[in-house]
């Protein structure tokens, strides 16, 4: 047996039998993605990424109604709120601040949100580039609940069943 | 422990010891057993309308209300029995069926009593499907935004307009789901404590307008405080919203702080909505100082050593010491001290006044030393001298009230308009300016049992049967109001007003201007006292006098010339032609921009420490409720910068609460040795015979510089307008309605006027509204005439 051994250690049998494995993977196609330059990856609708403030796609109204409940909710102190009647006597905030630097994409915040209005998108990949470009104010947060409203809807839509 | 026999009953198996004619949730209220409620209030009647504190009582086939269940020996209550939870919850979801789930909107979300009985004791489900009712809301003026939609119908707020406000303006129509809270007839709510039903109001129907939509209960943080508008000092809570840069920090709003001796659970609305003058444009946020006629920011160091620049060389007969009764103690008493060392002896604080000839005779302070608020209450008959009390101390006519609904207490009064009151009168008697003092030293001659020298039969009827009844009582009590101070003869009236209570055996208090008239007369901000009542070596001059000056030195401690004083245009003249104006204020007002040289600015009242002094003696201290802002600095530290500039050997202590220690020890042992001038016999004061003299009413909203500023308060008064009786109207051939041309002494203004029926002939009346600035003394003679071809 150990004669034997000792010849097909001489061919180097394990050598190629290694190499053969790596030449079936050589031709494989990859299943690993570059990101974020590469493709994208699939992503579950509960995806904690960037926040957004959401408007009622057919009226364009807001929907926060300035109740702070997510301000008093977020255990970073990541969101500030103040608030006034608008003209129209409605109850709206005048001041919308999400500072990214303490946000922790915990979530409780659309949890804690009556009107569906702060949500988490499944936005992943966003930079602060310059000193207090981390506070994202009202209008930003509208902003990318505008660009992404339609998406922020499929996806709460899928996730209905667990909720 | 009284004496009286107690009662034991059982709580969830806790004995508990109660009076007899208790009801059961008073008891479980003091053992800490709580008892869900929303129309029980300790201060208002029972009505057990809600259902809400329904326990389980044995031997009683069903579950009784706790609030109209009087405790009677060896009860035995449950209030967690399955039966109690059973009832509890059937009442927690039929109060919903009706009750909108808006909370997220709703002001009171956060500190709702419906919110927290049904997370405590609701079943949190329903079997309810059906549309719920909407009610259409009520316009209540400025100070109260309504939701009656929100409303369960508990009936507090109406409750408390009958019984503590006495003015019964909300009232409950219809039956069962028909049920409304409403004015009946379109109108905003009036009383001067209105306020308060935004405290009493257990879900979100009634809340504050000013405060609508501004925040929630748990960001704010708490402080304690005493209102700086009436000589009561109510107990507050300031709600400040702390944010991480002290600028921003700000008051969101005022709610009462319960104590039984002074303010019990209410506050006055100026004392509740006073708040928004904290934010106002006009604060002062840097030292400023005249160059050349226009003003400049200067550093704090830089203006003080300007104001010492200034005071070096000025001689003591020609400094004149003017602080408002808003100041605090120690801020007084420094200022005293910063003044003595240029012996100034021109110190007063007396800006509403005009007649100071019996300053030496008062009392180490005016208000009353031997009666407490609460007295008040158990008097017997009560005499008001003058005066609006109910709008210049609303707290204190709240136990004038409650002595005439819990001791049938007689009120009467002697007044130069015709206020209204929010309890039943006794004899009243309203006569002109000119014939006021008259028929006070006409009253003391029917009480010495002497012939009234002329006085027209119904006063002196009135006068006798007063005089009768106050004598017969043997509580009570004669209340001096600020109008009868600020009349032409106010040093005879407060004689004759102490001859009278002698010989009538009542008790004398005088309601005074400010939160801390008190603490200015120990402090000695008075011509004629040092401090703690010790006399000094030379009587200085008194205001008016001070007023008359050309070229003098004036230091303003937070006056507004021309709307703090008597007089605001001699005020405003005298500082036109002043040496040297130098102001400490809060605020940039624009007569102290124009007459001042260097204004420094001051800290709020809630940026501020100290103690104020009530009419009852009592010495409440508060402490800052908040950082100061902007560069104000509180002027008790300025001061006593000012005084360490002087002098090196002058202590700076860094806790006012030192200071505060030291002004009380030497009140305690120097006050004793004040020696008090007897009361000069009253003379029979003659008539004053000025054709027409004006009563220009002051209202309690343009009080001090900080609600002058509160802009929900300043959105309640009306227009400005003359109120002139149509047979004084007829001798000046003056139509109703018309616009006419008043003349004072130095000032000539024009405002429509009305026929009031109420007001004395020989006598006219303007009651202080939107205007600003109204430059005439708050009593005086005037003449009038038409403008012609105004037919407004």
């Amino acid at each position: 047996m150990k004669i034997i051994r000792s010849i097909i250690n001489l061919l180097l049998f394990d050598f190629l039998k290694g190499l053969a494995v790596t030449g079936r993977n050589f031709i494989k196609p990859a299943v690993t993605l570059q990101y974020p330059e590469q493709g994208t990856i699939p992503k579950s609708p509960r995806n904690r990424g960037a926040l957004a403030l959401r408007e009622y796609p057919d009226t364009g109204e807001e929907r926060c109604i300035a109740c702070r409940l997510c301000e008093v909710t977020c255990p970073a102190l990541a969101i500030t709120i103040e608030s006034q009647m608008r003209s129209d006597g409605t109850r709206r905030t005048t001041r919308f601040d999400i500072d990214t630097f303490l946000c922790i994409h915990c979530g409780l915040c659309q949890e804690a949100c009556p009107v569906d209005s702060i949500v988490l998108t499944d936005l992943q990949n966003y930079t602060i580039k310059g000193r207090g470009d981390n506070i994202m104010d009202k209008e930003m947060l509208l902003n990318i609940g505008r660009a992404y409203e339609s998406k922020i809807a499929q996806n709460r839509q899928d996730n209905e069943p667990y909720v | 422990m009284t004496d009286n026999p107690t009662i034991q009953i059982e709580i969830n198996g806790q004995s508990v010891q109660c009076q007899p004619g208790e009801s059961v949730i008073a008891a479980a209220d003091r053992h800490g057993i709580s008892i869900p409620r929303f129309c029980y209030h300790p201060k208002l009647s029972v009505v057990a309308s809600c259902r809400m504190c329904l326990v389980d009582v044995e031997q009683s086939n069903k579950p009784l209300p706790a609030c109209k269940t009087i405790v009677s020996d060896g009860m035995v209550v449950r209030t967690k029995s399955e039966l109690a939870i059973e009832a509890q919850r059937a009442i927690m979801e039929f109060l919903l069926i009706n009750h909108p789930l808006d909370c997220p909107i709703c002001d009171q979300g956060g500190e709702c009593e419906l919110q927290d009985v049904s997370m405590g004791y609701g079943f949190g489900e329903t079997d309810y499907q059906q549309a719920k009712r909407t009610v259409a809301d009520e316009n209540l003026g400025p100070l109260i935004a309504t939701d009656m939609t929100r409303c369960i119908h508990c009936s507090r707020c109406v409750r408390f307009g009958d019984e503590v406000a006495g003015m019964p303006e909300l009232g409950m129509t219809g039956r069962g789901e028909n049920t409304r809270i409403s004015t009946y007839l379109k109108h905003s709510m009036e009383s001067e404590l209105s306020g308060n039903v935004i405290d009493l109001c257990p879900v979100g129907a009634l809340t504050s307008k000013p405060h609508r939509y501004h925040g929630r209960s748990w960001e704010y943080t708490q402080h304690h405080s005493i209102s700086p508008h009436d000589c009561v000092g109510s107990h507050l809570y300031y709600h400040i919203v702390d944010k991480k840069s002290s600028e921003k920090n700000r008051v969101t709003r005022v709610v009462p702080r319960a104590n039984e001796t002074i303010n019990q659970n209410w506050i006055s609305n100026r004392d509740r909505f006073s708040y928004q003058g904290l934010e106002h444009h006009q604060r002062l946020k840097q030292p400023m100082m005249k160059k050349s006629g226009k003003w400049e920011e200067v550093t704090w160091q830089n203006a003080l050593y300007a104001v010492q620049a200034k005071l070096e060389h000025v001689s003591p007969d020609n400094l004149y010491g003017i602080i408002n009764p808003t100041a605090t103690l120690e801020e007084m008493y420094l200022f005293r001290q910063w003044l003595d060392h240029y012996q100034c002896v021109n110190f007063d604080h007396r800006l509403k006044e005009c007649d100071f000839s019996d300053q030496a005779e008062m009392p180490l302070y005016p208000g009353s030393l031997d009666l407490s608020l609460e007295a008040v209450e158990t008097m017997e008959s009560i005499l008001m001298i003058g005066g609006n009390t109910r709008a210049e101390a609303p707290l204190f006519n709240h136990r004038i009230r409650q002595a005439t609904q819990q001791h049938q207490s007689r009120v009467h009064e002697l007044n130069m308009l015709d206020f209204e009151s929010n309890y039943p009168q006794g004899h009243r008697c309203i006569v002109s300016p000119q014939q006021f003092a008259h028929t006070l030293s006409g009253w003391l001659m029917l009480a010495s049992d002497e012939v009234a020298p002329n006085l027209p039969d119904s006063s002196s009827k009135s006068g006798q049967a007063i005089i009768d009844d106050l004598t017969a009582s043997n509580q009570s009590l004669i209340v001096l109001g600020l109008s009868a101070q600020s009349h032409p003869q106010s040093s005879q009236i407060r004689r004759i007003a102490k001859r009278l209570a002698k010989k009538t055996g009542s008790k004398l208090i005088l309601i005074t201007d400010g939160p801390n008239t008190a603490g200015a007369w120990i402090t000695g901000m008075l011509p004629h006292r040092k401090p703690f009542g010790q006399t000094p070596e030379t009587v200085g001059q008194h205001i008016t006098h001070a007023w008359q000056q050309r070229s003098a030195n004036y230091i303003l401690y937070q006056v507004e010339p021309d709307l703090d004083c008597f007089d605001g245009h001699l005020a405003r003249s005298a500082l036109e032609h002043a040496n040297c104006v130098i102001a400490f204020h809060s605020y940039r007002s624009p007569s102290l921009e124009q007459h001042a040289d260097i204004i420094l600015p001051l800290s709020s009242h809630v940026e501020n420490a100290g103690t104020f002094i009530n009419i009852c003696g009592q010495w409440q201290s508060f402490s800052q409720a908040m950082p100061h802002r902007y560069n104000s600095r509180p002027g008790w530290v300025v001061l006593q910068k000012l005084c360490h500039l002087l002098s090196n050997n002058h202590p700076i202590v860094s806790d006012i609460t030192t200071l505060s220690q030291t002004i009380n020890n030497q009140f305690n042992t120097m006050s004793p040795s004040f020696t008090r001038i007897p009361t000069k016999e009253p003379e029979s004061v003659k008539p004053l015979n000025h054709k027409l003299m004006n009563h220009n009413y002051w209202s309690p909203f343009k009080s001090d510089a900080l609600v002058r500023r509160a802009s929900a308060l300043q959105q309640t008064l009306n227009q400005s307008k003359l109120l002139i009786h149509p047979d004084t109207a007829k001798q000046y051939a003056i139509r109703n309605k018309q616009v006419v041309t008043i003349k004072s002494q130095y000032k000539t203004i024009q405002l429509p006027c009305e026929f009031n029926l109420s007001i004395p002939i020989g006598c006219s009346a303007i009651h202080q509204g939107c205007d600003s600035v109204l430059p005439l003394p708050a009593i005086g003679h005037i003449t009038l005439s038409s403008v012609e071809g105004d037919q407004t």
